[in-house]
């Protein structure tokens, strides 16, 4: 459990190193005085991913297992 | 397409959309008629059904810069919509620039294409002609022609065949075997009337939908849960997805998947879908909820409809008609149904037909409507302009917005690309739309939840921040509260060039 809250953890610091990044440059492109707010945003799209990394990892491990499943199981509609 | 040189303007309709687009363009000085066919403004909240009214909280149907009066109820009726709409008019003095009872014959463009139009109008026996810089269509999606569809048999019904539209008072089906046919608002609406005061009431539904309760779980308006940013990545990819959404829909699509059986998981349960016991039928629709919320309508019933249908109040019926019996119908699960009255919920058809044969041809009229650059405008038909040809999750903001966005389109603020870059947009549009989303006779104007990628397209064509939530909270707020129409206030008011700096306090 300690080893996936870790690793989804690691994960979310990186996907938010990288949401960060692009949103500094987003708002840096609509706004070049307002460098502050761009590393503002910055700084809560790296601080929500890393908190909620391990959430966000744990939901994609169930979404694979129930999405092979409905594969599997025969359903009358197209998903 | 140069709009500089604009000064009167002829809107037809006088809709949300028409009231939305002349209070905007006279505010900048320009001269405009508006032609509305129907005795008073409004559009469809002019007249409606029986007990007709919104099927939304009251925040997210109000103009930005006009808020709604302290305590309105949520789920307004439509009486109150109207008095709300006469008083935005009468106060930013477009009543007056209307011309009642006028319908719109015809429009020409004059001495050729871009040298402005003549509208061809009647009021009573009165016909007359009026030039006009700018056309701007405002007759929205659903609005002049019933939608009556006829089956075999119908002339030997002996009973009364009823569009919805004709359906104003409960007390017409007092005592009656009532048949509606439809499974949208307006449907499910004559159904529950019905069933106040019918002797039966049937519905019959040829394709289910997923329900979209008026609170998630009960406890939070849906608000939360279809109109934040969170969800908009969430959704199936916009025609110009960012990266984000990219990866989202790529690497996470499990977590997608995953999320939107939650959501149809807590639809089932709280509307209580699949219950088949009795001769209850299974209401849990085939398609996926994120495909299906693309369809037709959002359907946004009334929360007493699925109780209703539980108790027998309403028997459900998932079939087809196959046609009409001299005491009823014949549906195609073989089953027969004595009735006095059907009720067609069934819709509206726009009517077109004012427009010349030429512009609808340029204009690329075809099943699924015609498509345009921003919901607005093709560079074949210069000079003329649709408000109201998108149907979002907010349609009196979208209008709001789009009658800015045109109103500083024509004072030079932004301008149009080439021609050719219109064309290829309007073609990646078409194509974006029919890869996935639901057939319908409208799903070229349909954008529902992707309502704030649109929003942003016109802000940032606008040059102002699509980022609307400010404080300290800013970055959280973005990602998970919704965005109502006061989220635009300083937009569509044009007050967002000061606030953001655009312009120099004192001047433009």
């Amino acid at each position: 459990m300690a080893t996936l809250l870790w690793i989804g953890s690691l994960l979310g610091v990186v996907i938010g190193a990288l949401h960060a990044v692009y949103l500094y440059r987003q708002h840096v492109a609509r706004t070049p005085a307002d460098q502050a707010g761009a590393v503002y945003f910055g700084l809560w799209a790296l601080g929500l991913w890393t908190l909620f990394g391990s959430y966000v990892l744990v939901l994609w491990i169930i979404g694979v297992v129930a999405y092979a499943v409905s594969k599997v199981i025969p359903r009358r509609r197209a998903v | 397409m140069d709009l500089s040189q604009v000064k009167t303007v002829g809107i037809v309709g006088a809709g949300v959309a028409g009231l939305a687009t002349a209070r905007t363009l006279l505010a900048q000085g320009l001269d405009c008629t508006l032609f509305e066919r129907a005795a008073v403004l409004g559009g469809v909240w002019a007249d409606g059904y029986s007990n007709f009214g919104l099927q939304t909280q009251s925040e997210l149907y109000e103009f930005p810069d006009w808020p709604l009066p302290e305590g309105t109820p949520d789920f307004m009726p439509g009486p109150i919509i109207l008095k709300y709409l006469a008083d935005f008019a009468d106060h930013f003095g477009v009543t007056p620039h209307i011309r009642f009872d006028t319908a719109v014959t015809g429009i020409a463009e004059r001495n050729g294409p871009g040298a402005g139009w003549t509208i061809a109008s009647r009021t009573g026996d009165e016909a007359r002609q009026d030039d006009f810089d700018l056309v701007v269509v405002c007759i929205g999606l659903y609005s002049n022609i019933p939608n009556m569809p006829a089956f075999p048999g119908q002339a030997d019904f002996a009973g009364e065949i009823l569009h919805i539209s004709g359906l104003k008072s409960r007390e017409q089906l007092a005592g009656k075997r009532v048949a509606v046919l439809g499974y949208g608002k307006s449907a499910t609406d004559a159904a529950l009337e019905s069933a106040a005061v019918a002797a039966e009431t049937h519905i019959i539904v040829r394709d289910l939908h997923w329900p979209l309760p008026p609170k998630l779980a009960g406890i939070l308006p849906f608000k939360w849960g279809l109109l934040n940013r969170m969800t908009s990545t969430l959704i199936p990819l916009y025609q110009r997805p960012t990266p984000l959404e990219r990866a989202v829909h790529g690497l996470a699509k499990p977590l997608v998947w995953f999320y939107w059986r939650l959501v149809e998981a807590l639809f089932y349960f709280q509307c209580r879908l699949g219950s088949r016991f009795g001769t209850r039928v299974s209401l849990v629709p085939d398609k996926p909820i994120e495909i299906d919320a693309f369809s037709e309508s959002l359907m946004l019933p009334r929360p007493e409809l699925y109780p209703a249908i539980r108790k027998g109040r309403i028997e459900a019926h998932h079939t087809k008609i196959a046609g009409y019996t001299e005491s009823g119908v014949m549906l195609e699960n073989g089953r027969r149904l004595d009735i006095d009255t059907m009720i067609l919920g069934t819709g509206w058809r726009t009517d077109f037909s004012f427009l010349p044969e030429r512009l609808q041809a340029a204009l690329g009229f075809e099943d699924d409507g015609f498509y345009l650059y921003r919901h607005m405008l093709h560079p074949d038909v210069p000079g003329l302009v649709f408000v109201g040809r998108a149907a979002t999750g907010s349609s009196i903001l979208t209008y709001s917005l789009q009658a800015r966005w045109l109103a500083d389109l024509i004072a030079g603020k932004h301008a149009l690309p080439a021609a050719e870059v219109m064309l290829q947009d309007i073609e990646a549009m078409k194509a974006w739309k029919r890869s996935w989303m639901p057939y319908s006779k409208a799903r070229s104007a349909r954008l529902i939840a992707h309502m704030l990628h649109y929003h942003d397209e016109l802000l940032q064509d606008l040059g102002a921040n699509p980022l609307r939530k400010t404080g300290i909270w800013a970055p959280l707020r973005e990602l998970i509260e919704p965005y109502e129409p006061r989220d635009y206030s300083a937009v569509v008011s044009g007050e967002w060039e000061r606030q953001e700096g655009r312009i120099s306090p004192g001047g433009a």
